[in-house]
């Protein structure tokens, strides 16, 4: 085939080579420039949710892998002075008349302090007076001890073990009463985890003596001390015993060192908010609102707390209708109305405390609420070939076109402390943005509105 | 209890999150019954003595209907476009008589009947002629105008016939074009560039 036109192509690149594309958007890079912005705003709003999921899901994760500090605050009962330690092959138990466990103890008055005693069940030598304090003997290597941190208290007038471990028992006597004329001498024995041993410490083959004198901090030795770190997590708490007269009951005092890092409350109260009706009628409701909070505070007055709060919401009037036509012998219609009645509404506030008195704190945050689902009657009208059909239900859900899913608002509240346990908060919410898509339903405020919510707050 | 009370408080938020992404989305979506069409499917027009008339089924409240006439030996399949609230409106009447001089199944006639082809008018001193076809026109006075009062010279043609599920209903739908004369007992009317869709069924 024979070309006729051999620079054909030279031709066309020479006509076009000047021609320039506009740089104005025309309606396809306008249309294109909508559509990427729907799906940019589709991403930003899986993004929103999905940090809000990862944020609770690590808050509520620190909360349960954080380590307790109830479980390090144990009640410890210390022997008052006179103390007596005993050991057993396998097991030191204080020696006592009326000791619950005499398989593994000796008492300590048929026994005394008899050093020489070949026994292995033989008790510590009890130091029945102040004056044989400052002395513990053992006969095995006491470093090889290992102490829990757990003692059982008894009452009183019995026997109070300290336990060491499941083969060690520190066992108290009966309280000595020194009586002074008008004065009931105290016993103290603290037992510190910092635990070096300052007492004098006599070893022997037998037995372990350790007497502290009133008021005298029993420490263990160190090794064992280490023992303790490693069993209570570096947890520095200490249990005091104090016994104040021989009469009256032992009373335990926890002291603990440690500030609450992390509290956990839960909220239970009421939300106020105003709804409107395409009559354009502002109505105020009332709806329960009930959740959870993780407050994290430091010495000073500030703290952060993050919430997650449930709200069932009604007296709303939103009310959305579709309808669908087509053709065959007649028109034919199909419509459905919704109207909305009740939201479920989730709240996640993100509040900054500052405690300007001992009993009275003020707060301000930022707050996201997520729409989870809603409530209401639908209504479905079907007139087809000439029939008309019709059906209602009740309490249908999930229905949310039209209502935004995700808001924003930000709050100042205050919060009063009714109790140790109990406190009672307050505070203004004001939307950042529209509720609902504009002009989807007929005669409804969309702009962002105001609501009041208050709460008994449970502390944990 | 109070432990318990708190260890269960702890995972509330876990469930809450778990309920976060559980909750199904409704949306309103109103359903017909397919086969419909979104703009009017079946319709008559022509030009009436040069007055254009256009009927359609769903507009001013115009209904196709469709009917099977039978008498002892002959069956006729009908389809009528009409506003049935108001009878004195002028409204088009499409008859094509059955394949055979005899009443078969109704939806084996039909079948039968309806095919792509060209067809006599009707006349009515005329014995029942089969797959004949008739026009009728009823005007807003009353006065009905059809095609079998007047010898024609053309013929009535179906261009397309299709089969068409509604409702759970069979129908055959007909593309049809006709040009001829109807008369009254007072009149005699030219009807041109007929062309009609229109649908018969037995049910």
């Amino acid at each position: 085939m024979e070309k006729k036109h051999p620079d054909l192509d030279n031709i066309f690149r020479k006509e076009i080579s000047d021609y320039e594309l506009s740089k104005t958007k025309d309606n396809w890079d306008l249309l294109n420039h909508l559509l990427n912005e729907q799906d940019r705003k589709k991403k930003n709003r899986k993004l929103i949710l999905f940090f809000f999921s990862f944020f609770t899901i690590l808050s509520t994760g620190l909360f349960i892998f954080l380590p307790s500090k109830q479980n390090a605050e144990k009640e410890i009962a210390l022997p008052a002075n006179p103390t007596t330690i005993t050991k057993s092959p396998s097991v030191f138990h204080s020696s006592e008349s009326e000791a619950p466990q005499p398989a593994i103890a000796n008492q300590p008055q048929e026994n005394g302090n008899e050093k020489g005693s070949e026994n292995n069940s033989q008790p510590i030598s009890p130091s029945t007076t102040p004056s044989h304090s400052g002395a513990i003997e053992t006969k095995q290597n006491v470093h090889t001890a290992i102490i829990k941190h757990s003692t059982i208290a008894n009452n009183s007038n019995t026997v109070k073990h300290l336990s060491i471990n499941p083969e060690i028992y520190l066992t108290q006597e009966t309280p000595t009463v020194i009586q002074d004329s008008n004065k009931t001498i105290l016993s103290e024995t603290q037992m510190s985890k910092s635990g070096v041993s300052d007492l004098p410490i006599t070893e022997s083959n037998d037995l372990i003596s350790a007497t502290a004198p009133t008021n005298e901090i029993v420490n263990q030795n160190p090794i064992a001390s280490d023992s303790i770190n490693a069993n209570t997590n570096n947890d520095s708490s200490t249990a005091v015993v104090r016994q104040y007269s021989p009469g009256d009951s032992i009373t335990n005092e926890k002291h603990s060192t440690h500030f609450k890092l992390i509290t956990f409350n839960f909220y239970a109260g009421i939300n106020i908010y105003t709804t409107s009706s395409a009559a354009r009628s502002k109505q105020e409701n009332i709806s329960p609102l009930i959740g959870l909070e993780f407050v994290h505070s430091n010495a000073s007055h500030f703290g952060i707390g993050l919430g997650g709060l449930y709200s069932f919401q009604g007296g709303y009037h939103l009310s959305d209708t579709a309808s669908n036509k087509n053709y065959f012998l007649e028109e034919n219609t199909s419509q459905q109305t919704i109207q909305i009645r009740q939201l479920h509404k989730l709240y996640f506030p993100l509040t900054l405390y500052y405690a300007i008195a001992p009993k009275h704190t003020v707060s301000a945050g930022a707050q996201l609420s997520y729409l989870l689902s809603t409530n209401g009657y639908y209504t479905e009208t079907n007139k087809v070939s000439g029939v008309i059909t019709e059906s209602t239900k009740n309490n249908v859900t999930g229905y949310m076109d039209g209502i935004k899913s995700i808001n924003y608002s930000v709050s100042v509240g205050y919060k009063y402390s009714l109790s140790k346990t109990f406190d009672w908060s307050t505070r203004i919410t004001r939307e950042l943005a529209d509720s609902y898509t504009k002009d989807y339903f007929y005669g409804i405020n969309t702009r962002p509105s105001f609501s009041i919510q208050s709460f008994l707050i449970i502390k944990f | 209890m109070n432990i318990r009370i708190k260890n269960l408080l702890k995972w509330l938020p876990v469930l809450a999150v778990c309920f976060f992404f559980s909750c199904k989305e409704e949306h309103l979506e109103p359903n017909l019954p397919p086969g419909g069409t979104p703009e009017p499917l079946v319709y008559i027009r022509a030009l009436i003595d040069n007055d254009s008339v256009n009927f359609a089924g769903g507009l001013n409240s115009y209904i196709g209907a469709t009917a099977v006439f039978d008498t002892l030996t002959h069956r006729t399949f009908n389809f009528s476009l009409k506003n049935p609230q108001q009878p004195a409106q002028s409204f088009f009447q499409i008859s094509i008589n059955s394949y055979k001089d005899s009443l078969g199944i109704a939806q084996n006639d039909l079948d039968s009947t309806l095919y792509i082809g060209t067809r006599q008018y009707q006349q009515a001193n005329h014995p029942f002629a089969t797959l004949s076809a008739t026009l009728t026109w009823t005007d807003s006075s009353g006065f009905v105008f059809s095609s079998s009062n007047v010898p024609q010279s053309n013929l009535f043609s179906i261009t397309h016939v299709q089969d068409v599920v509604f409702d759970s209903k069979n129908y055959k739908k007909a593309v049809v074009e006709f040009k001829c004369l109807i008369a009254s007992v007072h009149d005699t009317l030219h009807v041109t560039n007929g062309k009609a869709v229109i649908l018969f069924s037995v049910n």
